[in-house]
């Protein structure tokens, strides 16, 4: 499949932002578009061998090809010579501050999914988890269409919070009840032994 | 809420939608966690069913799960809104009540 010559992907960026979104579209079902960002995801999954491993631009360019390849998807050469081109008049140390931007990010992702798996464990039947992490999901899907950043990131933990705060309550609640009672179970003991 | 939030949403009811419907109609945050349990408790009262539909790459590939409010649901939702009704009868104005 050829996909599209788009001259707009010739930011780290940017190409970043289109993988991102693919990372939450999912694989099935893919459109053309959809596709050409699975193309892009191949390209920054693929940039940080061409980090670890660096060449000419040429090299980044069979590189880059070799990724998509691996996918299963045939790339026209222009727009990711062009990516690969201001790949390459760019300074590395931006590429890897985009780095370590995008990995936080994916841990801030990783940390998210983890609450919301622990808000529907603790606080829903397992009739009703797997509906409400698509839920969240859809949810999530989009928020990202109105906002990005660290807006988004604000929005998607309030969500985060406010799901998981009833649970946080009703177990510490709990806790407490359970351990008020072992105390008295003790002071009974007590005053048991004290009698005999 | 949730069963006026199912009927007005009728038949395309389900987290995402309902959970707007409240926060659009009511101008509360209200938290998913919260609207799952719920219908949690309607579906074991009787006064919802519930179908699994259709998966999506939007969702995560996870499907939907529609709720429909059912006739006892209807019943209890009457039953409700007469008690109201009847609190609020003879009532013209908040400040009379307090006077």
């Amino acid at each position: 499949m050829t996909l599209p010559e788009s001259p707009n992907i010739i930011s780290f960026r940017e190409a970043a932002k289109l993988a991102d979104r693919f990372f939450h579209l999912g694989k099935q079902s893919l459109s053309e578009n959809e596709k050409y960002l699975l193309a892009c995801a191949a390209l920054v999954t693929k940039t940080e061998d061409l980090l670890r491993f660096p060449g000419n631009s040429r090299d980044r360019v069979e590189r880059i090809q070799a990724a998509a390849e691996d996918m299963d998807i045939k790339i026209s050469d222009a727009p990711f010579k062009d990516f690969a081109m201001s790949f390459e008049a760019d300074d590395v140390q931006p590429t890897l501050k985009f780095w370590g931007y995008f990995k936080l990010r994916k841990s801030i992702e990783n940390g998210e999914r983890w609450i919301f798996r622990t808000a529907a464990h603790l606080l829903l039947s397992p009739e009703y988890r797997e509906h409400f992490l698509g839920d969240m999901h859809e949810l999530k899907n989009e928020l990202r269409d109105e906002y990005s950043g660290w807006s988004l990131r604000r929005r998607v933990w309030h969500q985060a919070v406010i799901c998981l705060w009833p649970a946080v309550k009703w177990r510490t609640r709990q806790l407490t009840e359970r351990f008020l009672r072992l105390i008295g179970v003790m002071k009974a003991f007590e005053w048991i032994a004290g009698k005999l | 809420m949730v069963l006026l939030a199912l009927i007005r949403l009728s038949p395309n009811a389900y987290g995402v939608p309902i959970h707007k419907e409240l926060v659009e109609k009511t101008g509360r945050e209200v938290a998913l966690t919260q609207i799952y349990a719920t219908l949690d408790r309607l579906a074991a009262n009787g006064f919802v069913k519930s179908r699994v539909g259709e998966s999506s790459p939007e969702r995560g590939g996870r499907a939907k799960k529609y709720f429909e409010i059912n006739a006892s649901g209807v019943e209890a939702l009457n039953e409700a809104r007469n008690a109201m009704n009847n609190m609020w009868e003879g009532i013209q104005s908040l400040e009379e009540g307090i006077a």
